[in-house]
């Protein structure tokens, strides 16, 4: 399999992978905020409903974890060269992120067999609560790991001497003449060798480096105080949220629609849940601009690829809320390869390749992924767009009761509809951040060819893969189906 | 760098992972070999189920460990994770197929309970219980690479033949070691699980005499592969050789001594056999079965620290010297001794936690209730 072909599998992977993030992050909010109002309305059908969301999380979480031991494997098998990321940067955040994993699986435990164990039924809640800070806490160490590889906070000047347009990625936590001489090894490799960079990650070529210079990296914590994956944690874990959260309500609209006897009680339930959805998709919206803006100052490239700027000029949205002007003109791709095309340092060379020609190849590689990323984004910003709507008539449905009465199929309705946006807006905007940081793994620093393995990777391997996952996934959602059919005893769910 | 504290963080994460691996491979060949008697005994329908639950708590446990595993060795020891990954890059990928394979099977066995004719759930047993073998039989390429690097031509670029790896003398008889292993662990833990049971359902009393008997007798066929595994190392892995053996024979090119910790766990072996075939007559008495299964554990872990010990200090075995364990360390940045011990602290406080959750809702609780 090509590089390509390898990249796409790692894409799908991830993607199987973040359903049951979401359902586990997602139902985790809304399992926090149900139990919440059921202990204090002492009502049962949220009490109920809390409790089949605790039975499906868990359920999740074991295929998620299968499926999260997968993608770790893909990223240390396939990506061989990313455990030098491993071992300096994401360190910190991957060894805390065992700590969150275990509190998580256990905690999971026990809020799903302590159900109506305690007389206080708020102790059981407390257990809930922290059982979704842990999931919260995991999300965020593993958002802040893919975050380095689109802002390499700590680097410093470094990428900046490679192509002049872009930022400093905050103080030089690392030690500037290891990192080059890795670069200069990886490039000088590839191009001279045709081979991937993967193979000089070892003990004779680090020891010596760590003899010349010392440690690559000085500051453990630095990939966790980086602006960028800040923004991005509540970016993302927002996301995650609305989407498991619009698939509860999706499913109680589902339920609300078939079952007519029993309309008025799913739909109380529904108006509920799509009620956090819509809030929490709201702050997603603003939080948005956020984001925009991160990605305006941390990573040029991808700016202009989702404003479709080939040419320096306005873009309205982006003028309009980071600058309050419509007309200001933001920096195309023209700007960025003229600015490749005076560098400062023409005669500067890594690994026998002068940064000048890296910096002009490599801008001219981002363009050609310009009409992609813009039309995903559009698309993207199209159902953000639908979504919103949505979320203001459901909003509404509290506001103006008496408009709704009798059109509560409409709603229902509505919350169909999200059941397959949210997911398809965060999926977009997943590809949007994911391909927009191309050519780069690492932004500005470290290319897919450099740290993909040397060994090829034979059809049988991709379609076992492929066929695993599939089939993981269709055996998670029948023992979904079938646990919340035929729930077990013990937890004493009780009738709709 | 010190290299003790990140050993011991190696160390205990290995050991706990191994420990419910093994249990849950041999788990589940008792879960279908029971499945298989009750084709003509209905009896034993209910111990059969009641060990294949023991085998999805378990399951759970190696699998959080096995993620902890991966993280810990691809940080402290990253360069030779890179060597591993690219050398072993078939038997790892077996490995991560037979991860697949396991859980989709699990889930499978586990759904298909009274639902399929019985022989038809028969034969999904036996896919998840032999798919439980697939996982080490990629994963003991590693413990075989470190032993005796077959395969590797090169470190600086890291280099080698991936076919030629496959053929390491030290893989087969380490792997059918560990096989009979498994067995033995989990067929006790069987044992104890149902001698536990028994109290409030004597019909399953007989069924943890078998197990004993079943796992006392692994002890004769994992005798004969550990003396063909330990004949093996003398040939090539010679240094090894000589750690186990230092206070027997006269070797001297070994400078760590782990004779005793090897004679440990044979002594503890024939102990397990005596008790197995003791407990098989007289089921009765529980007070063996539950003295098994942490003996069997105990012969786990006093062997792999042998193993594993006994290469120090050398991470790779070449002949009779090796690489220190230095070479490989992380060198990329100061690991923090303070982040890591209060990390070990809090997962080992959780991961206790977590057992008791799991033994006192899933295994008493829902067992019971079935």
């Amino acid at each position: 399999m090509n590089l390509r072909g390898t990249l796409d599998l790692s894409a799908l992977g991830i993607y199987i992978h973040s359903i049951t993030v979401a359902i586990v992050i997602g139902f985790s909010i809304t399992l926090t905020i149900i139990e919440f109002l059921g202990i204090r309305k002492k009502d049962a059908s949220y009490i109920r409903l809390a409790k089949q969301l605790s039975l499906v999380i868990a359920i999740a979480f074991v295929f998620g974890a299968a499926t999260g031991t997968l993608v770790e494997f893909g990223l240390v098998q396939v990506w061989n060269g990313v455990i030098l990321a491993i071992g300096s940067f994401f360190f910190t955040p991957l060894f805390l992120e065992l700590v969150a994993f275990t509190i998580e699986a256990t905690l999971l435990v026990a809020l799903l067999y302590t159900w109506d164990k305690f007389k206080n039924p708020w102790t059981h809640w407390m257990i809930t609560v922290t059982y979704t800070a842990g999931a919260l806490f995991s999300g965020l160490l593993i958002t802040s790991v893919n975050s380095w590889m689109q802002a390499p906070w700590g680097t410093g000047e470094i990428v900046k001497i490679i192509y002049p347009w872009a930022p400093v990625y905050g103080p030089t936590a690392i030690n500037i003449n290891f990192l080059i001489t890795v670069k200069e090894v990886l490039v000088s490799t590839r191009v001279n060798f045709a081979a991937s960079g993967a193979s000089i990650i070892n003990p004779t070529i680090l020891n010596t480096l760590f003899s010349s210079y010392g440690e690559l990296l000085k500051d453990p914590w630095v990939s966790l105080t980086s602006p960028y994956a800040l923004t991005s944690i509540v970016h993302q874990l927002l996301a995650t949220t609305v989407v498991g959260v619009f698939w509860i309500a999706g499913a109680l609209a589902y339920k609300g629609l078939r079952k007519k006897e029993k309309r008025d009680y799913y739909l109380r339930l529904f108006k509920t849940v799509a009620l956090i959805g819509s809030i929490l998709l709201i702050i997603q919206g603003i939080e948005g601009h956020e984001q925009g803006l991160m990605i305006y100052i941390y990573q040029p490239t991808k700016f202009a690829m989702i404003s479709g700027l080939e040419k320096s000029g306005p873009y309205v949205p982006a003028g309009l809320t980071i600058f309050g002007d419509p007309n200001y003109v933001f920096k195309g791709f023209d700007y960025l390869l003229q600015m490749s095309e005076n560098h400062p340092n023409p005669s500067l060379k890594i690994g026998g390749v002068s940064v000048k020609e890296i910096a002009l190849a490599d801008t001219l590689k981002a363009l050609e992924k310009l009409p992609l990323v813009k039309t995903l984004y559009e698309v993207k910003i199209g159902l953000a767009a639908l979504s919103l709507l949505i979320s203001l008539i459901i909003i509404s449905s509290f506001t103006f009761k008496k408009f709704w009465r009798g059109k509560e199929r409409i709603l229902l309705y509505g919350g169909l509809i999200m059941f397959f946006v949210a997911p398809a807006i965060a999926g977009l905007g997943w590809a949007v951040r994911e391909i927009g940081r191309k050519p780069w793994t690492v932004y500005g620093l470290l290319y897919p060819e450099e740290l993909v393995t040397p060994n090829p990777i034979g059809p049988e391997v991709t379609l076992t893969i492929i066929g695993g996952l599939i089939l993981g996934l269709l055996i998670t959602f029948t023992t979904i189906y079938l646990v919340l059919k035929k729930p077990p005893r013990f937890l004493k769910i009780g009738d709709e | 760098m010190d290299v003790t504290l990140p050993l011991i963080v190696l160390g205990i994460i290995l050991l706990i992972h191994l420990t419910f691996v093994n249990v849950n491979i041999g788990l589940g060949f008792y879960s279908v070999i029971l499945k298989w008697k009750s084709l003509s005994n209905p009896e034993v329908t209910k111990p059969a189920r009641k060990v294949f639950k023991f085998l999805v708590a378990t399951e759970v446990v190696s699998g959080v460990y096995g993620t902890m595993i991966t993280v810990i060795l691809a940080g402290i020891w990253p360069t030779l994770v890179n060597i591993v990954t690219i050398i072993l890059f078939i038997p790892l990928i077996v490995s991560i197929i037979g991860i697949i394979i396991r859980l989709t099977s699990i889930a499978a066995y586990w759904y298909t309970w009274d639902k399929v004719r019985p022989r038809t759930h028969l034969a999904i047993g036996l896919t998840m219980a032999l798919s439980g073998l697939t996982i080490p039989a990629g994963f003991r390429y590693i413990f075989a690479f470190i032993n005796n690097p077959v395969g590797l031509t090169s470190l600086n670029p890291i280099s080698g033949n991936v076919i030629e790896a496959l053929t390491n003398p030290v893989y087969p008889p380490l792997l059918i070691h560990t096989f009979f292993g498994a067995l033995s662990i989990g067929f006790l833990a069987a044992s104890a699980g149902l001698a536990c049971s028994s109290k409030a359902d004597k019909t399953v009393e007989r069924w943890s005499g078998y197990a004993s008997l079943l796992g006392g007798l692994m002890i004769i066929p994992q005798g004969l592969t550990g003396f063909w595994f330990w004949s093996t190392l003398s040939f090539h892995s010679p240094y090894l050789f000589a750690s186990l053996n230092r206070s027997f024979l006269p070797l001297q090119y070994s400078s760590t001594n782990v004779s005793y910790l090897f004679l440990g766990m044979v002594l503890i072996s024939i102990v397990i056999l005596t008790f197995g075939i003791v407990h098989y007559h007289k089921p009765s008495r529980t007070w063996i079965a539950y003295m098994l299964a942490p003996l069997s554990i105990a012969a786990l872990i006093l062997g792999e620290m042998a193993h594993d010990i006994g290469r120090l200090p050398y991470m790779v075995i070449v002949g009779d010297t090796g690489i220190p364990v230095e070479t490989f360390i992380n060198r990329l940045m100061l690991i923090e001794p303070a982040l890591i011990l209060s990390g070990l602290l809090v997962i080992i406080f959780f991961t206790a936690i977590f057992i008791a959750l799991l033994y006192l809702y899933l295994v008493k609780g829902i067992i019971e209730e079935s």
